[in-house]
């Protein structure tokens, strides 16, 4: 347990530096495909299997997919190799601000005592989950079915529009 | 067992390269890849407290569940945008998209 959180750290820390560091954007997606499936074994040893299972499909198959579909179709072959400095003009501020983020994070949580884990972990089966989303939290599941065909539309619509817009200016 | 330290320390440091790829890229694809890293960063942490506290209280791992569907919405408008900047600017990187009237 101790060892396999301790690779996971390590597993999850390089491929998130990798994932914005690399100057070839298809290394930075196919780092941050890693940095998913090191999410989802997080939350195996959380015992969540469920929520890591959900990570692996939704992260690790659609939204890495989705992210490298956008990078080929934006992929510009005259910027091969991306020379023209990946990196913002204050990329330095950009470092500086996200290590003053974590160690005043760190300062936060070095402060809070913790209590010890119970130790059969608590078990939240599927078929509660379920239950659960039909019940107590029923507004916010259905208010999510509509944000999600919002966003099936939305994308749909912005899509639609400017192909007929191309149309109309051929 | 790691303790709900190492985790939440885990996370930070998580969220601290997530935002440290929001302010440094110049990819308008690679922020987004940011934000999302950003967004699991936090989802460890719900989890992380849902395992170490209360064995009844599920929110935790709801909150975790409704997260993810916003995330998978959010990330798939923010690409059609992003592909529709690209048909209009041809480029994908930020500094070049300044003027976003119509």
């Amino acid at each position: 347990m101790r060892t396999a959180f301790i690779l996971i750290t390590f597993w999850t820390l390089a491929s998130g530096l990798l994932a914005i560091s690399r100057r070839n954007m298809i290394h930075c997606a196919l780092a941050l495909i890693s940095f998913f499936a090191g999410i989802a074994a997080l939350l195996f040893t959380l015992s969540a299997d469920f929520l890591g299972a959900v990570q692996l499909l939704i992260y690790v198959g659609a939204i890495s997919v989705l992210i490298l579909f956008a990078l080929l179709v934006t992929h510009d072959a005259s910027r091969l190799g991306d020379r023209g400095a990946p990196f913002s003009r204050g990329k330095w501020s950009g470092w500086m601000l996200s290590a003053l983020v974590f160690v005043v994070l760190g300062f936060g949580l070095h402060r809070v005592a913790v209590p010890p884990p119970p130790d059969p972990a608590p078990a939240l089966p599927v078929a509660e989950i379920g239950r659960l989303l039909v019940t107590r939290h029923a507004v916010p599941f259905l208010a999510m079915a509509l944000l999600l065909t919002a966003a099936l539309v939305g994308s749909a619509l912005v899509a639609i529009e400017e192909s007929s817009e191309h149309a109309r200016k051929e | 067992m790691p303790t709900l330290h190492e985790y939440l320390f885990l996370a930070a440091a998580l969220f601290s390269i997530g935002l440290a790829g929001v302010l440094t890229r110049r990819n308008i694809i690679l922020v987004l890849v940011g934000i999302e890293m950003m967004l699991n960063a936090a989802n460890v942490n719900l989890v992380a407290f849902w395992r170490y506290g209360d064995a009844a209280a599920t929110d935790g791992v709801m909150l975790v569940l409704f997260g993810i569907a916003i995330a998978g919405a959010e990330a798939a408008v923010g690409l059609a945008l992003i592909i529709a900047v690209y048909r209009r600017f041809r480029t994908s990187r930020l500094e070049e998209v300044a003027g976003l009237k119509g």
